[in-house]
């Protein structure tokens, strides 16, 4: 029983989260002519996409242990949830910015593209897509547990399919802006 | 605050980690983009099939440290009976999933106008499912090393496997994909 219920949860998140992807592949092909001429945009693209899932998955995952563990509640404000998101809004902004400085290196030293530009990229994107990413991470992860649904085989999906949309729009909407 | 720095601590060195190691998978990416860009379905399902891994060591992890706090994952063997139903059934949703992304990716493909070759498609199709089942199987493995590593430095095993097992997944599918996409197209 526990089984099939397990095979339902993450079957259904999991097609969520794969249509999702394919959407933000589906923005990228719309947008080729603006990446084929981006170098770099490879390398930066799959370091971006796992900072974000990496980040809100992590969060969903210890809200998901604390909510298991009856250590915070799904009614109501907490202090646990609050420093969660500070945690993982720090985490971000220094992360992207590290990401950025060595993208550019890569495409530097292997590729011989001198584009400082994409130093900036992950950054300004990272902020664009987190005002909305982390506190839906929180309202999810809460809401699901509160409906009976196991936060462990549901969130993650979830996580990174709304990650990857919205960073691909942010990384596009940066890109338009700062290239 | 005292839960805020243990975060940034236990986090911080390994999502940089985490991202190097994804930019050295997007050196693979790089160097085959023309073909990426050629051939539309492989585009389209990039991201898919990047975080696809990725979600598949989320869950596993999850429910690795769920097992761990509620004092059910037992300590003699390398996977006890829960912790490997649990890896079956990941296993076989990766193949479903993977199928899945292809035949969308062509979909979507066609509707923009790509001509849809039956070989091409089977090729796709077995690039992602094979990536799919490697990865699992690496990243289960993987999960379970790095947990048992951090439950015995007492630290928690949330903020030191999943971005550990994501990057890993992601590093091996660029690797994995780049080289099947430079080898067969």
């Amino acid at each position: 029983m526990g089984s099939s219920r397990d095979f339902l949860e993450i079957m259904s998140s999991q097609l969520v989260a794969l249509t999702g992807g394919v959407i933000a592949g589906t923005l990228l092909a719309i947008f080729t002519d603006k990446l084929f001429f981006l170098p770099g945009f490879f390398i930066l693209l799959p370091g971006f996409l796992e900072l974000k899932g990496a980040i809100a998955g992590s969060m969903a995952a210890r809200l998901g242990t604390e909510l298991h563990t009856r250590k915070i509640k799904v009614s109501g404000k907490s202090k646990l949830i609050a420093e969660n998101e500070e945690a993982s809004y720090i985490l971000i902004l220094f992360i992207s910015l590290i990401l950025g400085v060595f993208t550019y290196l890569l495409t530097y030293f292997l590729f011989g593209h001198n584009n400082p530009r994409i130093i900036f990229i992950p950054l300004v994107a990272a902020i664009i897509s987190s005002i909305l990413l982390f506190p839906l991470t929180v309202k999810m992860t809460l809401w699901l547990y509160k409906h009976h649904k196991d936060p462990d085989n549901v969130m993650g999906p979830y996580v990174t399919s709304i990650g990857d949309i919205e960073s691909i729009i942010a990384l596009l909407f940066t890109i338009a802006i700062l290239t | 605050m005292k839960l805020e720095k243990k975060i940034l601590k236990e986090s911080f060195m390994i999502l940089i980690l985490a991202s190097i190691l994804s930019s050295i998978g997007g050196i693979g990416l790089e160097t085959v983009q023309e073909k990426i860009f050629l051939i539309l379905p492989l585009l389209i399902l990039l991201p898919a099939l990047n975080g696809m891994v990725g979600n598949f060591g989320i869950i596993f992890s999850s429910r690795y440290t769920t097992l761990h706090y509620q004092k059910r994952l037992g300590k003699e063997k390398f996977m006890n009976r829960a912790l490997k139903k649990h890896f079956i059934l990941v296993l076989l949703i990766s193949i479903i999933c993977a199928f899945y992304i292809s035949t969308l990716s062509f979909a979507i493909s066609f509707i923009k106008g790509f001509k849809i070759e039956p070989i091409i498609y089977i090729k796709v199709s077995a690039i992602t499912i094979l990536s799919a089942l490697i990865l699992v199987f690496i990243v289960s493995i993987i999960t379970v090393i790095a947990g048992n590593y951090s439950i015995k430095k007492k630290k928690d095993p949330d903020n030191i496997i999943i971005p550990l097992t994501t990057s890993i997944a992601d590093l091996g599918s660029m690797i994995i994909f780049s080289l099947l996409v430079y080898l067969i197209f």
